[in-house]
């Protein structure tokens, strides 16, 4: 993916592509379920994980190629939100092979692994928002105003270089 | 196992698979760019006769990037247009060096995070005149190129060219160093 293209356009084609996918994951599942209430809740949860593990990767991707930094805290926070929803799938797929209830042994052990990733998550978070960020550097005024002259010029740019692609 | 949950498994690995390997290669991509020094990013520009830009780029547009009203505007002559700018393999070459530019201007956005607006700047610069190569490609493959490429390779020069100077200009605002080696490449 290059640095040059359009993130807009490439976020709304990587959305499509991901409630494609994780439909089709949610198609091929069939839970050992006693309800068709329960299957559905669990084909949900599948969806749901799969569909967040997907956006996540995508945003990643997308917000690297557009070069925006990758280790502010905001960013320690979706990589942690991140790893969770990868985790979440491999437990969602344990719910819909092994099924739902709390006499099923897999079950009680995907739910502690479930509290073990939070736990870890968290504590990542609480190390990682304890750091200060990398000091940023601030600019003279003059800087500033060209700055917001520039991004207001880069908006309207932006909507006609739009309309000519779309011809 | 029957063979539904099986090929639900097997679909299930696939897709964490992929996952786990995309994620890997943008994070890897991530702590290459935010690594590099700036040497490294400079010897990656490829050397370029900045004279022939702006004679070609200023034929069209002035120094802010507004077009020229003037009478003497477009008045180069397509076969000009193709010896300044080396035909399209010189296009491709500044179709290359665009995305040095924004590493470049990332470069000095992670000092300054609210230069962020220039690397958008030239993203969207980058954009265009890769619009502008990719139509002299398909003219190419048509065999329409002789007749398409003033006008389009034109436009991708004066892309080019206001991406450097608006590089320049964020280099000269914030004092840097580099500054001087930017010029002389530039």
């Amino acid at each position: 993916m290059c640095g040059g293209n359009d993130v807009q356009n490439n976020f709304l084609w990587l959305l499509s592509l991901s409630v494609c996918v994780a439909s089709g994951l949610t198609w091929l599942a069939s839970p050992p379920a006693r309800t068709w209430m329960q299957a559905f809740a669990t084909k949900g949860n599948l969806f749901a994980a799969a569909l967040q593990s997907e956006l996540f990767v995508a945003m990643m991707a997308l917000s690297i190629s557009a070069r925006l930094p990758w280790k502010t805290h905001v960013a320690k926070i979706a990589q942690a939100l991140g790893a969770y929803s990868l985790l979440g799938v491999l437990i969602e797929t344990g719910h819909s092979y092994f099924g739902v209830g709390r006499e099923l042994p897999a079950f009680i052990v995907l739910s502690h692994v479930r509290m073990a990733a939070y736990l870890a998550c968290v504590t990542y978070w609480i190390i990682n928002l304890w750091r200060d960020e990398r000091p940023a550097r601030r600019m003279t005024p003059q800087m500033r105003e060209n700055m917001f002259t520039l991004q207001t010029l880069v908006e309207y740019d932006l909507q006609n270089l739009r309309s000519r692609k779309s011809q | 196992m029957n063979t539904p949950n099986l090929y639900f498994l097997g679909a299930v690995g696939v897709f964490v698979g992929v996952l786990l390997l995309v994620a890997g290669y943008y994070y890897l991509q991530s702590r290459r760019q935010s690594a590099a020094s700036w040497e490294d990013l400079f010897a990656k520009l490829t050397w370029i006769d900045r004279n022939k830009i702006a004679e070609v780029a200023l034929d069209l547009v002035d120094e802010s990037g507004g077009h020229k009203l003037t009478d003497d505007a477009a008045s180069l002559e397509p076969s000009q247009i193709w010896t300044l700018t080396g035909g399209l393999d010189g296009l491709e070459v500044l179709e290359r060096n665009s995305e040095v530019l924004i590493d470049l201007a990332f470069y000095v956005q992670q000092s300054y995070p609210e230069a962020l607006v220039i690397a958008e700047r030239l993203r969207k610069d980058a954009t265009e005149l890769k619009w502008h190569v990719g139509r002299l490609r398909g003219a190419a493959r048509n065999g329409n190129l002789q007749v398409s490429f003033p006008f389009y390779a034109q436009r991708a020069v004066v892309s080019y060219y206001l991406m450097t100077r608006r590089l320049l200009t964020l280099y000269e605002a914030g004092n840097f160093s580099m500054l001087a080696d930017l010029q002389r490449a530039l």
